[in-house]
Formats: C-alpha cells, sequence, structure tokens
C-alpha cells in the first residue's frame, strides 16, 4: 500500500492522532478523523474508484468534493454515497458500486470497444421491436449493467428522518467570505439569519488557501458564530428557491437523523454559492489522474495528500496557478506548466488505470502521472434560475451573469464577480444590510396586517438603497475544448463527439440535445458539464455562446434521500379516552385514519356472535361529531344533505347523505334533534375533518348571512355503543332520567339522560350492527367511568367488549355500506342505493345539478349484496366480477366476510346494472384464478332484512 | 359534461380565489393571485 500522506500542513482539517479503520472492497485500510472516503482512499494509494456508466471506463478521483461525477461508492446498507463530500467513520464498509463483476475486472468494458453501438439515442434506436423482447431479454441483461447501489429494505439502520420549520429574516446560501459577511451584516441590522453552508466547515475557497486566507476565516467564524442572532447549518445544502422564498434545505449528518429537510420562509434569500470549477474536454480526460485545480489544491491543503508525482498543469487564472505552489511544496514534480493566454494546451492523454503520457499543444509527449486542469468556472445559478433569473453569458469573462432578480433575492460573492478576500466581504457585507433591510421591512408589514390593533415593534424600517459596488469581472479566455473530442458528462458517459453526433441528426437546440444524449442529466445535473456540453453546440453550429442558451436549473439543486421526503409525518395520532382500557385489555391496535382502535380482543367472531346473542359494547369515539346550534341549521343540512330535513320533531333522528359537487357520494351519518336550535350530526370516522371544513367553507363564503355556530366535539364525547338484545336490560340499570321503553324511545330517536351517574350524556337508539342498540356519547372526562359501569352490571348478561373487525362483520351481516369502502371515487348516488332518499325538487343542495344528471343514467354501476353459492368461499375484497369465462370486468367486491350468525360467506359489491336484478347469477374471478359463481340478493341486508332486531 | 364542476378557466395573470387558513385561524378568504408570477395580494388593491 503506498503511502500519500503529507507532513502537517497549516490548514489541514484531519486529526492525525485519531486513526480510523475501514475497509474498501473487504479489504482493510485506515484514514483520519476529518478524511472523506476519498481523501483516505487517495492517502493509501486508490487510484480507480468506480467504472463509468456506459463504457466502463476506470475512473478516478477529478474534483474532490460533493459533485465529483464518479465518486459514487456503497457503504454498507446505503447506496450512491458521495466518497468525494462523505466524512470518514471508523467501521465503514465501503464497496465500488457499477462493476460487474468486479472494480477490476469489469465485463462491461468490452462496451468500450463496440462503442459505436452506444452511440446518442442508442437506447431509443436499439431497444425498440421487437416488443416481446423488451421485457424477455433487454431488461433483463440491461439491469445487470446499470448504474446505482444496493437497497437493501430488509436491513436498513437508517433510523428515523425528520422534518422542521423555520423562520429566519435572512437565509444565506454559502458560507464562503461573501457568504458569512452577508450574515454578519444582516444579523448585525437586526435580522435573523440562517447561514446554509455545503461543506462541513465555513469559510469556502479560502478553506485550501494560504495563511492570510486562513486568518480571514477565523476571523469571519468567530464573528458569525459569536452573533447569537446567526443560525449556522454545515453540512448541509441549499436545494430549492419556490415561490414567496419557501426555501428548501437539506441538513445531512444531523444528530437525531440521518438527514433533515428544513422547509425555510425567508424574507430574504442572499444566495452566495461561490463559483463551481469546469472540466476542459479532451481526448482521455476521464482518466483517472485528471484532475482539476481546486480538486488538487484541497487534497493538498485540507488532507494532505499528495496527488501525484510529476505534473502537467493546464491554466487559464491565477487560481490554477496557485496550484504551482501548492505542489512544489508537496513536493511534486511539475513536468509542464502551461498558460492558456500564450496558447499552450493538452490534447490527450494517455493511460487505462492512471496518467502515463500527455500529448501537449505543440506536439511534444511529456510523461507524467498527474493532469492538473485550472480552465474556468461555472456559476452554479441554479437558486436564480429558480427565483426567475435568466443568466446571461459573457464572454469577455467565459461564465453566465445574473440578469434580473426580484427583490427578496440578492446575490454576492463569486457568483456576481472577481474579488480579493476583503472586497469579497465587503459585497457579502453590503449583500446582506440590503438583505436586513428589505426583511425587516417586509416584518414590519407582515406584523401589521397581522396584529391590526397591536403595536408592530415602532415605525416601518427606513428602505435602503442598493449602492453596492459590483465586484469586477476580471477577463478569462473561452476554454473548453482542446482539438480532440474528450467526454462531457462523466456521470452518464455523453463525449463531445456524440454531441456533435446529435446535432447532425438535428436536435440541435440546447433543450434537445440534452434529452437525446443525457447530457448533464446525470448525478451531476450539469453543474460540470452544462457549460461545456453549450459550448461544443454553439462550436458544431458555429453560433455564439450567447445565442444557445442553457437548460433551465430545477430543483433540487443536491440529491434529497427519498427518505428526507418522507421525513416525519407531522400527523397528530388519536387515541380516544378508552384506548389505554383497551390495549390493557388485550386489544390488537388498527390504525384508521389518525386514530388508533381496537381491532379485536383476541376473538373477533366470538365477539360477533356476543352482540347477537347477548349485548357487546365498542368504542366508536373516531365518529365524527359536529355540534350545531342556530336558527338556520335546518337550512344547512337541507344544503349539504341529499335528502330533506324541514319536519325533524325534537328527539329524532335521520340519516343523510351527502355527495360533493360531481356528485359522488362523499360522506353519511346520523344526524339528531336535540333541542328548537340545536343538533348534532355525526360523519363517518374518515371524513370528519373534511365535512367540518366543509359546513364552515359554506357557511363563511356561500351563506354568511345564516345564522349557525359548528363545533366540532368528536374527541369531546366518548362514544360507546350498546349493542345486542339485552342492551336495553343493561342500560336499565345504570340509566336515569330517560324512559328506555321501545314505545317511548323507538329506534332512530335520541334523548339526553344520566348514565352510571354522569349528567349530560346523549342516548342515542342506533346502530350500525342490526341488533337493538344505544349509542352513548358521554363527556370524554368520565368515559372510562362509564366503560368500567356498563362492564360491572352487565357481567350476568354476558357483555363483552368488541372491536372495529367484529363490526365490520356485523354491518356487512346487515348490509350497511361504508362510504369510501364500498363506494370510491367515482360512485354517485344511484349506484349506493340511495334512490328513496334523494329528493332532485329541493331548491339548493350540493351536487344538485350532476344528482339530477346521473339519475338520467342508466349505465351506473349498483351496490348489491351478493352471497358466493358456495358458502365457505369468502372472496377477497377487490375481487373481480367478470362476464362468464372472458375477463371482461363488471364489477368488483367491495366487502367480503365469511358470517358467523349464518355459517356463510356474504359480499356487498358493485356491479354493471345489467347484473343488478335479485337472483342475478354472477361470476367472481378470485385472486388463485379460480372462477366461483355468486347469487345476487333481494335486500342489502343478510340478516334480519326487516329490521325486527334492531326495532325490538 | 357540467361545466362547473370539471372546468375551470385558467388565465394568466390575477385571478380572484378563496384560501383557507387550515393551520391557522379556519377562516376561508378571498385573496388575488396573480397565476404568471404567484404574487398574492389583498383584494381592495384591484
Amino acid at each position: 500500500m503506498t503511502d500519500n500522506r503529507l507532513p502537517e500542513r497549516a490548514g489541514e482539517v484531519i486529526d492525525r492522532g485519531t486513526s480510523l479503520a475501514f475497509t474498501w472492497n473487504g479489504q482493510g485500510y485506515t484514514g483520519y478523523q476529518g478524511d472523506t472516503i476519498a481523501s483516505a482512499l487517495a492517502s493509501s494509494g486508490v487510484e480507480v474508484f468506480a467504472r463509468s456508466m456506459k463504457y466502463k471506463r476506470r475512473r478516478g478521483i477529478m474534483t474532490a468534493d460533493h459533485w465529483d461525477p464518479n465518486l459514487f461508492v456503497q457503504v454498507g446498507d446505503e447506496p450512491n454515497v458521495r466518497a468525494g463530500s462523505r466524512r470518514l467513520i471508523a467501521g465503514m464498509e465501503v464497496s465500488a458500486q457499477n462493476v460487474w463483476p468486479s472494480l477490476k475486472f469489469d465485463l462491461g468494458a468490452a462496451n468500450q470497444m463496440v462503442g459505436r453501438f452506444l452511440s446518442p439515442g442508442f437506447y431509443y434506436k436499439t431497444f425498440m421491436r421487437p416488443k416481446w423482447f423488451w421485457h424477455n431479454v433487454y431488461q433483463k441483461v440491461l439491469r445487470k449493467f446499470a448504474p446505482g447501489g444496493r437497497i437493501h429494505w430488509e436491513t436498513s439502520t437508517h433510523g428515523a428522518y425528520d422534518k422542521r420549520y423555520a423562520h429566519p429574516d435572512v437565509l444565506v446560501a454559502g458560507g464562503g467570505p461573501a457568504g458569512m459577511g452577508a450574515a454578519i451584516a444582516a444579523a448585525e441590522a437586526g435580522a435573523s439569519v440562517m447561514l446554509v453552508e455545503h461543506e462541513p466547515e465555513l469559510g469556502g475557497h479560502l478553506r485550501w488557501g494560504g495563511a492570510d486566507d486562513l486568518t480571514a476565516i477565523a476571523e469571519l467564524v468567530s464573528a458569525v458564530e459569536s452573533h447569537p442572532s446567526i443560525e449556522v447549518l454545515t453540512d448541509s445544502t441549499v436545494t430549492g428557491r419556490y415561490d414567496h422564498n419557501w426555501i428548501a434545505v437539506m441538513q445531512r449528518s444531523h444528530e437525531i437523523a440521518p438527514e433533515r429537510l428544513i422547509k425555510a420562509r425567508a424574507a430574504s434569500l442572499v444566495v452566495a454559492p461561490g463559483l463551481i470549477e469546469r472540466p476542459y474536454i479532451f481526448a482521455g480526460n476521464d482518466t483517472p489522474g485528471v484532475m482539476l485545480s481546486g480538486a488538487v489544491r484541497r487534497l493538498i491543503n485540507l488532507w494532505a495528500v499528495k496527488p501525484g508525482t510529476k505534473a502537467v498543469v493546464l491554466s487559464a487564472n491565477p487560481e490554477g496557478e496557485a496550484v504551482l505552489a501548492d505542489l512544489e511544496s508537496a513536493g511534486v514534480e511539475i513536468v509542464a506548466a502551461l498558460d492558456v493566454w500564450a496558447g499552450e494546451d493538452v490534447v490527450e492523454v494517455e493511460g487505462k488505470g492512471r496518467v502515463a503520457k500527455v500529448v501537449l499543444g505543440d506536439g511534444r509527449t511529456v510523461s507524467a502521472d498527474l493532469v492538473v486542469i485550472g480552465t474556468g468556472w461555472t456559476a452554479p445559478t441554479s437558486l436564480l434560475n429558480m427565483a426567475g433569473d435568466r443568466p446571461v453569458y459573457d464572454p469577455s469573462a467565459a461564465r453566465y451573469f445574473s440578469n434580473h432578480l426580484p427583490d427578496n433575492v440578492l446575490a454576492t460573492g463569486g457568483i456576481t464577480g472577481n474579488g480579493t478576500t476583503a472586497e469579497l466581504i465587503a459585497h457579502g457585507r453590503a449583500t446582506g444590510s440590503l438583505a436586513a433591510s428589505r426583511a425587516l421591512r417586509s416584518r414590519h408589514d407582515r406584523r401589521v396586517l397581522a396584529s391590526r390593533a397591536r403595536n408592530p415593534e415602532g415605525p416601518k424600517p427606513e428602505s435602503l438603497q442598493d449602492t453596492r459596488v459590483p465586484l469586477a469581472r476580471v477577463p478569462h479566455p473561452e476554454c473548453y475544448r482542446s482539438s480532440t473530442h474528450g467526454m462531457v458528462d462523466l456521470s452518464e458517459d455523453v463525449s463531445s463527439k456524440d454531441l456533435v453526433q446529435a446535432t447532425k441528426e438535428g436536435f440541435d437546440s440546447i433543450e434537445l440535445m440534452k434529452r437525446y444524449t443525457t447530457v448533464t442529466m446525470g448525478p451531476s445535473q450539469g453543474k460540470l458539464e452544462t457549460v461545456n456540453a453549450a459550448a461544443v453546440l454553439a462550436e458544431a453550429r458555429n453560433m455564439d455562446m450567447v445565442d444557445i442558451g442553457t437548460t433551465v436549473w430545477r430543483p433540487p439543486y443536491a440529491p434529497i434521500s427519498l427518505g428526507a421526503l418522507a421525513g416525519r409525518i407531522f400527523e397528530p395520532i388519536r387515541r380516544s379516552a378508552l384506548q389505554d382500557w383497551h390495549e390493557a385489555h388485550g386489544a390488537s391496535p388498527l390504525l384508521a385514519g389518525q386514530w388508533v382502535r381496537p381491532d379485536h380482543y383476541g376473538d373477533p367472531v366470538g365477539e360477533s356472535r356476543n352482540v347477537r346473542e347477548n349485548v357487546g359494547i365498542i368504542d366508536v369515539t373516531p365518529l365524527g361529531k359536529l355540534d350545531l346550534r342556530g336558527p338556520d341549521v335546518t337550512k344547512l343540512l337541507e344544503l349539504v344533505y341529499v335528502n330533506k330535513w324541514q319536519k325533524l320533531d325534537i328527539g329524532r333522528v335521520r340519516y343523510g347523505a351527502m355527495v360533493a359537487e360531481d356528485g359522488v357520494v362523499s360522506d353519511d351519518g346520523l344526524t339528531g334533534r336535540l333541542g328548537e336550535d340545536h343538533y348534532l350530526m355525526t360523519t363517518t370516522s374518515s371524513g370528519a375533518g373534511a365535512v367540518w371544513e366543509l359546513l364552515e367553507d359554506y357557511l363563511q363564503t356561500y351563506r354568511p348571512e345564516w345564522d349557525v355556530h359548528v363545533t366540532a366535539v368528536t374527541g369531546g364525547l366518548t362514544s360507546i355503543n350498546v349493542a345486542g338484545p339485552k342492551s336495553r336490560d343493561l342500560l336499565l340499570r345504570l340509566a336515569e332520567g330517560v324512559d328506555l321503553d321501545s314505545e317511548a324511545f323507538p329506534y332512530f330517536h335520541v334523548r339526553r339522560g344520566t348514565v352510571a351517574g354522569v349528567a349530560d350524556c346523549i342516548i342515542w337508539r342506533i346502530g350500525f350492527t342490526g341488533e337493538l342498540s344505544y349509542e352513548l356519547h358521554v363527556p370524554s372526562g368520565h368515559a372510562l367511568h362509564v366503560w368500567e359501569s356498563l362492564l360491572a352490571n352487565g357481567e350476568d348478561l354476558g357483555i363483552k367488549p368488541f372491536g372495529v373487525e367484529s363490526q365490520r362483520i356485523l354491518r356487512l351481516e346487515k348490509g350497511h355500506y361504508i362510504v369510501g369502502q364500498d363506494t370510491d371515487g367515482l360512485t354517485k348516488a344511484p349506484s349506493a342505493g340511495l334512490g328513496g332518499l334523494v329528493k332532485l325538487d329541493k331548491p339548493d343542495t350540493l351536487g344538485l345539478p350532476e344528482l339530477k344528471a346521473a339519475y338520467s343514467r342508466t349505465d351506473l354501476p349498483i351496490l348489491v349484496a351478493i352471497q358466493p353459492d358456495d358458502p365457505q368461499v369468502v372472496p377477497m375484497e377487490a375481487d373481480q366480477i367478470v362476464h362468464g369465462d372472458s375477463n371482461r370486468i363488471l364489477g368488483r367486491i367491495t366487502s367480503s366476510r365469511m358470517s358467523p350468525t349464518l355459517g356463510r360467506s356474504v359480499c356487498l359489491g358493485l356491479v354493471d346494472p345489467s347484473l343488478s336484478a335479485a337472483g342475478t347469477t354472477i361470476t367472481i374471478l378470485l385472486i388463485d384464478g379460480r372462477r366461483v359463481t355468486g347469487t345476487v340478493q333481494e335486500h342489502h341486508a343478510h340478516v334480519d332484512p326487516e329490521g325486527v332486531r334492531q326495532n325490538a | 359534461v357540467a361545466h362547473l364542476p370539471y372546468l375551470r378557466e385558467n388565465p394568466a395573470g390575477w385571478v380572484t380565489e378563496t384560501w383557507y387558513c387550515r393551520s391557522g385561524c379556519r377562516r376561508y378568504f378571498t385573496i388575488e393571485r396573480n397565476t404568471a408570477t404567484n404574487e398574492i395580494r389583498d383584494t381592495e388593491a384591484s
């Protein structure tokens, strides 16, 4: 193993006292704390890190940062880790990806020899036909060659990802000299600042500079860190700017989550990303050992790694020249120092796993193992693009500059021009002051708006004029391609020859060329290759760069893992006041919408039988409950439900069904009238929130003159359904102030009374199970007492709690449908069998025009009860109902269970109207391919269609 | 096909919309938005 580690250097970020052991392709290596995976491997002499995507060419370090196009590795079970920026951790198991069977010997390298088959548009041209061949052959073979690492579904140990919301006055993207200057000035002006830096340390390009640069960093960092209004996020990237300065920040290596997505709403955004060094196109420019000047400076100065022994340096700018001093101090022999201004050039590099020979512009061939390229800069204008800017190419400086920005987005630093460290800091400070001024004025405006009468913290701050002196645009040669062709996109293996070929085939606009050749579409996303691609196109078409334009940079600026996008879900988990009891008594939890509910207590079939034979109690608290008061409640009910509500006496209950504006059934439930101007409305459990919002919407916007007050009481009232032939016997023992006699308190009536000593309970004679049943709505603070009293007093009656699964069985036996299960997003009112309920002659009902249209149709599916002819066959929900032996679909099973009461399977299904008549035989296609027959029933109810039991 | 539930005009420029403050005051209110730039303004501005 070679040792490329240099003696200690002034600005190095490694801790030589902390040695870290790790493995690379199974072999043991060591690095230091502060190393990246790439710098640690390079310090031990590793030169080849990967095979390229298409041609499987050997690839090594080119930029030594996050954007390095070929440093993607697998770390343990995490694929696509960027070795150029990921910090080394002891025990990491690192391996090359995109190799088959191994990094040293890759079968795909044969692609190089058949390169003509992989010309631009190769996939479009080649894998078209025959069509069946794609699925059976191409796909399977190509997958072996596809780039990317391996995901381990079972063993992932990444823990939970997270999300955060933030509201800084000023958000600064980039922690170099200009960005830090902006953050300090903005904070001094009174703004709260979030400073986001992509690298693990602040400092930008000064970090790999000389002694003066390191001193400047130290001063800036201490000012930043000592200011209480600046929050610093390092190893974090601003990945997108959206409307109204909605800024996405990806925070990596957070202490509690591998990645955290921060959604920040910033009054002002300062864009200070600096510049990205641009590769140069020539034959062999992707050979390991060809590095950009910044990569060489980072390797030497940050990680004390000697990048090679004999170097050819091609430079067009002072930064490129500074690399010469670094190389000399690292003991690297300079074979040739070439100046672009003097017409000197690199034409070709030879060498397989490493640079061996370099052909120079003057025809000489020299031996070297390192080619250092310092030929220009790309302005990473992504965030400016996302703010609506269309940067314009300046040929004299050979890069793009901002054209027009909105007031709440400001740019500073290298992206706007060149300057000394002092000039960059000064420009940053001026930009920070301006950003703060605009942010504080907008904060003032928002406070005035929101608080109306309250004191908005003094008068509106003065508007600061933009008096910034722009940074100079130092002349730079347009230096894109040598006299030879080479790689433009190292992520996607697209060469300049491919781009010329695409132009000849007619894909000669930058946007078309990109999509046809996939140039700029790899993981680098154009940061290294966009400008070179535009330059090749301009050359091929003999046009000016200005007229070629660029592709539009879209979010995200840096890749975001799917885990971070999913993040932590802020949705609350709701528990009824009885959920602790359920769990203490063996209930299996069921997640239903926001609620945790008892699915069953071990024996759902037994629980069902007990309801039919004795008495059971179920916690139905998630049932939506809206308390409606006011003289105009009836009008509201008339408006939102399809049926009539005028003549509902106090103490009575009515079923209501609701449709959306498109006539699709959206919710249903029972509403009871408790007093003259007082109703209690119930909704489906899942629809509770939506119905509440719907009522508020109509009351606030459509009928603001109506006098109705809506209060959501879903959690405030715990709902307990007492169901079974012995339910009245049980309640007689506990209820006071209510006459429970069936004549006095019949089905579909509601009373108020005292239960188990708890006053103000609402007692409904309703139920989903088809049994004699009462639903108690109990103030939640007393719910546990009532629940336990029911159990204690019902012991001799055989009382048992039952869960949601048991209720589903019982309601299906009774033929009650569930909105959203037995209906879907296309089920209109006639399909659900609401025929007798819907009143089309009402003056105004939500969805009325579509309802009328629906009732004039004869082709809508119909919800019917179905019994399979073999009583032991229980179809699965969503099994298709088909036409005979064909696969023509005529409907589907929407609910299906084995009925404990009947000892046979029972179903509900949505069927074509031709199958809806009672007695029709239908064919159900089971998931295993068998076809079974079933018979359509006369009533939805399989059990007690006459309703004798519930009316008892 | 009925026009109201399925078809909406989509002009480039200022439109009047109803917004709902779901996580805050639960008010429905009227606001103007420019569909081309996503700028918003008080209805009084027009």
